[in-house]
């Protein structure tokens, strides 16, 4: 049975379609869902502490206890980000990213979250691809 | 008087991205630090020289390699949030750990003198596989790299205000290189926590002095001095700073509070750590505010050169006194967990 899920999360259409999949995984499986904002260096250490708008809003629309799902800042670029959940207080057993077509040949690693992730994890990884990908 | 051996002019001006406070004014700024020193012929500039590919893939994936090449000729872009590379940053950044490579074996020629390696892009959040945090290459562990291979034992001093993941990832289980680091905590990249001592087999060769955001030089200065027992008895035979000058109280991009006099202080810590003359190399890491940086790389060379500054007065009386002993304690309390788990396992 799973019971952590976490998704990466930078506000991004990419980032919402993988929250959408993330939360729909969680009411099914009854899992807890962690929302992971990387924080990175350029960016305000003073970001919102709080749940962002289009994440609550999207909790409410799936039908999930919003006690469930849990937001939270973390210092780091994404991949490492994602890569620590797996240990507490998140102990992710699987990792929701998204996607961006951003045009970079197939099987570079770099610059994609994604597929760093797939190479390092070791738990699960759902990759949810931008509409570019389809 | 020591001479100061320099690496600063390989062309870096071409990794530029607009707006982006890891900019070219950074190593003039550095540059002018040095100038500020008028050492005149006691300044030794070493020709620049790119690392070649089996000196870079001492530490990093060859297919990394390949790909970030690859990027940058085909005209580069964002590699996240943070880090960016341009249509030139591939041969910047292999003359960027050539510098280092190149200063250090001056050094080791000479015999005597002080090296500093004017390094953009920086270096220490480079992973073996994986651009972040402004970094591509990691300068200051492929010189590492470079020297343990030739029998050396090094010990490397980064006092980047932001964890050196990158260099710690590379080293984590290799002993001989012992890894130290004093640095902002919480703050990016979100490692560099006590608890991360090294791999099997390199238990204890990974020191982490985190400090709280407001620290003053004070802390900084008592969380290398704990770590001095650790450094004297791992014997190095070469010192290698990652000398980022953002911990400096006007950096933009964190909260410690130190100044230019504290890092002298630093430095003249990290310089004790070597054996002898000739063994000492600072790579530039990060800093961004100009003057801070200047004034900081002054204070730094300095102090390891034994030259009279006038640095900003060395700052006390923040939090965190007591976070480098404290870390310290953490340090040795799971080097025995891991060593009684050891235990139970056989």
């Amino acid at each position: 049975m799973t019971r952590s899920i976490a998704v990466g999360f930078d506000g991004s259409p990419s980032a919402t379609r993988a929250l959408r999949v993330a939360l729909a995984l969680a009411r099914d499986a009854g899992a807890t869902t962690w929302v992971l904002h990387a924080r990175g260096m350029l960016e305000e250490r003073a970001t919102e502490s709080s749940t962002p708008a289009v994440v609550s809003e999207t909790v409410t629309e799936l039908g999930l206890d919003p006690e469930r799902v849990h937001w939270r800042v973390e210092d780091g670029d994404p991949c490492s980000v994602l890569l620590r959940s797996v240990a507490p207080p998140v102990e992710a057993e699987i990792l929701v990213v998204g996607r961006r077509g951003h045009g970079h040949p197939e099987g570079l690693l770099l610059g994609s979250t994604s597929l760093q992730l797939v190479e390092h994890a070791h738990v699960p990884v759902v990759v949810v691809p931008s509409p570019l990908d389809e | 008087m020591s001479r100061l051996v320099l690496n600063a002019d390989y062309g870096a001006q071409a990794h530029e991205e607009a707006g982006h406070p890891e900019r070219p004014a950074r190593a003039t700024a550095a540059r002018a630090g040095v100038a500020d020193l008028h050492l005149g012929d006691d300044l030794v500039v070493v020709g620049p020289r790119a690392a070649r590919r089996e000196e870079l893939v001492r530490v990093h994936a060859a297919g990394y390699l390949d790909e970030l090449g690859a990027f940058c000729y085909g005209g580069g872009g964002d590699l996240d949030p943070d880090t960016y590379a341009t249509a030139d940053s591939w041969s910047i950044a292999v003359q960027a750990a050539g510098a280092g490579l190149a200063v250090v074996d001056a050094l080791a020629q000479r015999g005597d003198g002080v090296g500093f390696v004017v390094t953009r892009p920086p270096g220490h959040h480079a992973l073996a596989d994986r651009a972040m945090g402004f970094c591509l290459l990691n300068n200051i562990a492929v010189a590492a790299a470079h020297l343990i291979d030739a029998g050396e034992r090094v010990v490397i001093v980064d006092w980047d205000v932001h964890h050196g993941n990158g260099t710690q990832s590379i080293f984590w289980d290799e002993p001989r290189v012992l890894y130290v680091s004093t640095h902002q905590w919480p703050l990016y990249p979100g490692s560099g926590t006590p608890a991360e001592v090294g791999g099997p087999r390199a238990l204890g060769r990974t020191l982490n002095l985190p400090l709280p955001p407001g620290a003053t030089g004070d802390a900084a200065r008592r969380a290398l001095e704990a770590a001095a027992p650790i450094v004297e008895s791992f014997e190095p035979t070469w010192v290698l700073v990652s000398a980022g000058f953002d911990a400096h109280r006007a950096d933009p991009l964190a909260d410690l509070a130190l100044t230019s006099g504290d890092f002298a202080a630093l430095a003249s810590l990290a310089g004790s750590f070597a054996p002898g003359p000739g063994r000492v190399a600072l790579f530039l890491e990060g800093g961004y505010d100009l003057e801070a940086l200047r004034a900081s790389t002054t204070a730094s060379l300095s102090a390891l050169l034994g030259e009279p500054s006038t640095d900003e007065a060395p700052t006390s009386g923040g939090p965190g006194a007591e976070a480098g002993p404290a870390a310290l304690e953490q340090f040795w309390r799971t080097l025995e967990v891991l060593a009684s788990s050891e235990e139970d396992a056989t």
